[in-house]
């Protein structure tokens, strides 16, 4: 009979330890999420980062008479590098066009469209400015935009 | 039997303890760490450095205010005499890092073909910054 009650008192003493770390566990986890949610929020720079390389191509494309096949070699001839230094391509979009014809494509544009769904997608900007196409006065559309994350670095 | 209660009950009171002071010091490490906010201040300057670097022209001189920074990488026991120890440009990769603490670090990329020289910080009356020359990596007609 008492062995019988050792045991029963036993396993209620692993049963109020097992809910106690079931507390803790809930009083931890609300923390970590409370403190996430009010310091975790990061400064957001895809639209600076849209409009900076759109305004950089827009002012690169007044300035220069361009023809049609320097379109392939834009990146040099505006001094900008939108992959890596291994070549990998980087969260940016980069389009133009003029007389409906596309003569740069970097990245999805199509995500640009998806930013007012969700916020995860590209912010993207767009311009119109006018340019020498081909020894022609034109009209360019410029759509930029960038879906940079920051990343841990390598130590050292 | 009665001694075996007796242990029985003292045994899972410090149980109850153990488990309590090793929630509350994690508890207190997570504050202690989320009030440094490291990470959160090395995502913002890796950013602003890589817009400033974006936005910059040959020869231009950048200079900001570095010492909300500095407060923190000195409590997180790095050495500050050296600016390039906290705030990192690598132009082979574009990318800025900060570092603020032992980990390592936050980097974000700029796109600019630029990099950069005559890295240094200047003590002002109340305040640091940090500063340092863009010139254009390869001749590009940016600027």
């Amino acid at each position: 009979m008492e062995e019988a009650m050792d045991k029963k008192a036993q396993t209620g003493d692993m049963l109020s330890i097992g809910y106690f770390i079931l507390l803790l566990i809930i009083i931890g986890g609300t923390i970590f999420l409370m403190s996430k949610l009010v310091l975790g929020v990061a400064y957001d720079a895809r639209l600076t980062d849209a409009s900076i390389l759109g305004y950089t191509i827009q002012k690169c494309i007044s300035e220069n008479n361009l023809k049609e096949s320097d379109f392939g070699n834009i990146q040099q001839i505006c001094g900008i590098r939108l992959s890596d230094g291994n070549n990998e391509e980087r969260k940016f979009v980069l389009h133009i066009y003029a007389d409906n014809k596309e003569l740069f494509k970097y990245g999805d544009r199509v995500s640009c469209g998806l930013y007012e769904l969700n916020n995860k997608n590209t912010r993207c900007v767009d311009f119109i400015t006018k340019g020498n196409l081909n020894g022609k006065q034109t009209e360019f559309q410029i759509i930029s935009g960038s879906n940079l994350e920051s990343y841990g670095g390598s130590n050292g | 039997m009665a001694e075996t209660d007796d242990s029985n009950v003292l045994s899972s009171e410090t149980i109850f303890l153990i488990l309590l002071t090793i929630f509350a010091a994690g508890v207190l490490y997570f504050i202690w760490n989320s009030s440094n906010s490291a990470y959160i201040w090395e995502d913002y300057y890796a950013k602003q450095t890589a817009t400033f670097l974006n936005s910059a022209k040959n020869g231009e001189e950048v200079i900001f205010d570095i010492q909300p920074i500095i407060k923190i990488a000195k409590s997180n026991g790095l050495d500050i005499s050296n600016p390039e120890n906290f705030i990192r440009i690598n132009a082979n990769n574009n990318e800025v890092c900060v570092k603020l603490s032992k980990s390592a670090g936050t980097c974000y990329p700029y796109f600019n073909e630029v990099a950069v020289r005559d890295i240094k910080t200047i003590p002002n009356e109340d305040s640091l910054s940090f500063s340092f020359i863009v010139e254009e990596k390869n001749g590009g007609s940016n600027g």
